[in-house]
């Protein structure tokens, strides 16, 4: 009985499903007009408004919790930068805007409102203006050319198909899960037309297109562990294709002007204060080995900023203090999540090591600067740990004494306590 | 057979090595804005968020948690964060660098292994100083973390499940229960001088209510609440080492 059920429901089935799989590939997402098109009917459509209400709450959530920039010179410089490679759109309801992410992962997003957000862990790699313009047009393509809503369409049909494999998957959701998406996703096919409008973009604003290859290279460098799972900045695989079309389209059609657009003194400004913040950022999300890449390279590239010492320092005393974090962020680099408990033991076994790193390197700062505030903080916290209770007590003591609005001031307070001073 | 039992039973309880030596200097305690998703799951996988209820669960969190801290001989600050956030952004994003050190840090004191009722006062996680702006702006000792995650199923969803438990029940003759809302809540007290984890608990529950937060806060121990199985002076050998820096 149980069999013959079994045979029938699931020849029956099948035929369903593949009805609807074959529904589902019959979208209408190509009735949707680009931007660029006087014919586009932006806000028309239930679909539309419904992403466009769910960009606005994500962007005042964005808000709500500080995470947008508010240095204005940062801002008004990808804001010029944007300005100059977004096209001409049709239509008042739409305007293109950009803001900087107070966020160190690798990744830029796009939302189908037109707002445009670049992180500082991306800003912090690139290396000039044409790069930055590459990435802002990468992402005016996906707002252009409406790519979530077209997302949207055919993500309506295929979660219905997904439901119906759902139900023969007897509830376990396993034909479900991967149709799950977020306000940005894009698909592979929309990533690389993307990149084609790019170029156009890069192109008409007279940027050397030829750095979008190098941006393509950056990414590809970029441990996973510094991007967002799915996003394209961490598809690695993804990259070669990107990096070929690239190449091919400006042999073809984009070839770089001699008179292309660069202001390099003022990328480097922007870039010098975002690395110090990266920095920052990337220690209070625990990501201690990046925080010490991520020095490095800015000393590599001729950083005289003492601040990226005082950080690769904190990063290696954190490291000493927070063994735990420090091999599970290891374990996630190398991709290995199943042996955090080994590195676990090498970093404790390190602990010494990493402590006299984290002197070295702030003598460094030193040298470079002198004596800022928290280097007496970082020197007083590092003593601590190696148990050198005068030096701790006298550095963090003028530490406390620098100022009276030092944001950790009952951190050094409560440490000072237990110094018994 | 009781023993066995009570020797087996795992706890989703964190609770700081030295806590009771924080707590005695904790007095104050600041709530922070509860971080709440509420939504409604569909078929078609556009979830929606339940705005209304978000904000009465929101308010409902703040009231029980209130309680539960009185209750257990703590004071509780009343200071608007949301209201200052509003006002200053710098703030807002020291408020959110909790959350994330939060985040990173659960990472620690949940890491797939499972902990037993005896083991769940034997940890040493820290925030750091990235907390001591809102103790000090809100002049509170410590700082008590929300997390919050409700859901309810649309008809749709539920007739799909309904659906799925019949082919279900026809072929194994099993009937499965399903659920049609259910909620999470995690709760964190963290220490507002040196941002040591002090306690943390995680319930659900399948209603899709804030009461689910008393039961979580439930296990938290009182001032008064004396330290299990800790050493008396006379049982420790001298030590003359001065006291070990906070973990961060």
């Amino acid at each position: 009985m149980l069999q013959r059920f079994t045979t029938r429901h699931l020849r029956g089935a099948g035929a369903l499903l593949l009805f609807v799989l074959l529904y589902g590939c019959a979208g209408t997402a190509g009735n949707v007009q680009p931007l660029t098109e006087n014919s586009h009917d932006y806000g028309a459509t239930e679909t539309e408004l419904s992403l466009l209400s769910k960009s606005t709450a994500a962007h005042q959530e964005l808000e709500k919790k500080g995470l947008i920039l508010s240095d204005e010179f940062i801002n008004e410089f990808v804001r010029q930068t944007g300005a100059r490679i977004t096209p001409g759109i049709y239509g008042e309801q739409i305007k293109i805007q950009f803001y900087v992410l107070k966020d160190s992962t690798v990744n830029a997003m796009a939302f189908p409102n037109g707002n445009i957000y670049i992180n500082v862990g991306l800003l912090a790699r690139l290396h000039n203006e044409a790069q930055l313009a590459h990435v802002l047009s990468h992402e005016v393509a996906h707002v252009v050319q409406r790519h979530s809503l077209k997302r949207a369409v055919n993500r309506s049909s295929t979660i219905v198909a997904a439901h119906i494999t759902d139900l023969l998957l007897f509830g376990t959701s396993i034909g479900y899960l991967p149709y799950l998406s977020s306000l940005s996703g894009f698909s592979q096919e929309q990533e690389l037309e993307s990149d084609q409008y790019a170029l156009k973009y890069m192109y008409n604003a007279s940027y050397d297109t030829a750095e979008s290859v190098n941006v393509f290279k950056i990414l590809q460098e970029t441990s996973a562990a510094e991007s967002i799972k799915g996003s394209i900045y961490s598809s690695h695989p993804t990259n070669k294709l990107r990096i070929q079309q690239s190449e091919e389209l400006i042999q073809q059609q984009y070839s770089t002007q001699a008179h292309a657009l660069q202001d390099q003194e003022q990328f480097l400004r922007v870039q010098r204060a975002i690395e110090r913040l990266n920095l920052e950022l990337q220690l209070t999300s625990r990501k201690y080995q990046m925080t010490i890449q991520g020095a490095e390279r800015a000393i590599a590239n001729n950083s005289n900023d003492p601040w990226i010492w005082y950080y690769k320092a904190e990063a290696y005393r954190l490291m000493a203090k927070n063994p735990k974090s420090a091999a599970l962020e290891r374990a996630w680099i190398k991709g290995e999540s199943q042996s955090a408990e080994k590195y676990e033991q090498e970093i404790q076994a390190q602990t010494q090591e990493l402590l006299n790193k984290a002197s070295e390197t702030l003598a460094e700062g030193v040298r470079l600067a002198g004596n800022i505030p928290q280097f007496h903080r970082c020197r007083g916290l590092i003593a601590y740990d190696l148990a050198d209770m005068a030096v701790a007590k006298e550095e963090l003591t003028k530490y406390l004494q620098s100022g009276s609005d030092l944001k950790d001031k009952l951190f050094i307070e409560r440490q000072l306590k237990k110094l018994g001073g | 057979m009781l023993s066995i039992l009570q020797g087996c039973a795992y706890t989703a309880v964190r609770q700081h090595k030295d806590y009771h030596e924080y707590v005695k200097d904790v007095e104050y305690i600041v709530i922070a804005p509860p971080a709440v998703t509420v939504e409604e799951v569909t078929f078609t996988g556009e979830n929606n968020q339940l705005t209304d209820k978000k904000a009465l669960i929101q308010s409902q969190l703040i009231n029980l948690a209130k309680a539960k801290l009185k209750e257990r001989g703590f004071k509780v600050v009343d200071f608007d964060i949301d209201a200052e956030m509003e006002k200053d952004k710098d703030f807002a994003f020291e408020v959110n660098q909790v959350e994330e050190a939060f985040k990173q840090t659960r990472q620690e004191l949940y890491d797939g292994q499972q902990v037993a009722e005896e083991e769940k006062a034997k940890f040493n996680s820290s925030l750091g100083p990235v907390v001591n702006t809102i103790a000090n702006r809100a002049g509170a000792d410590a700082v008590l973390l929300l997390h919050y995650y409700g859901f309810e199923k649309s008809s749709g969803m539920v007739a799909k499940d309904i659906a799925a438990g019949v082919l279900l029940a026809l072929l194994t003759g099993t009937v499965a229960a399903s659920t049609t809302q259910g909620s999470q809540v995690e709760v964190a007290l963290i220490d507002g001088d040196t941002g040591a984890v002090l306690w943390v608990n995680s319930r659900a529950a399948p209603t899709l209510s804030a009461d689910v937060t008393s039961i979580a806060m439930s296990e938290l121990p009182g001032t008064n609440a004396v330290a299990q199985n800790t050493s008396t002076v006379e049982d420790k050998p001298e030590n003359t080492a001065p006291p070990a820096p906070d973990n961060y």
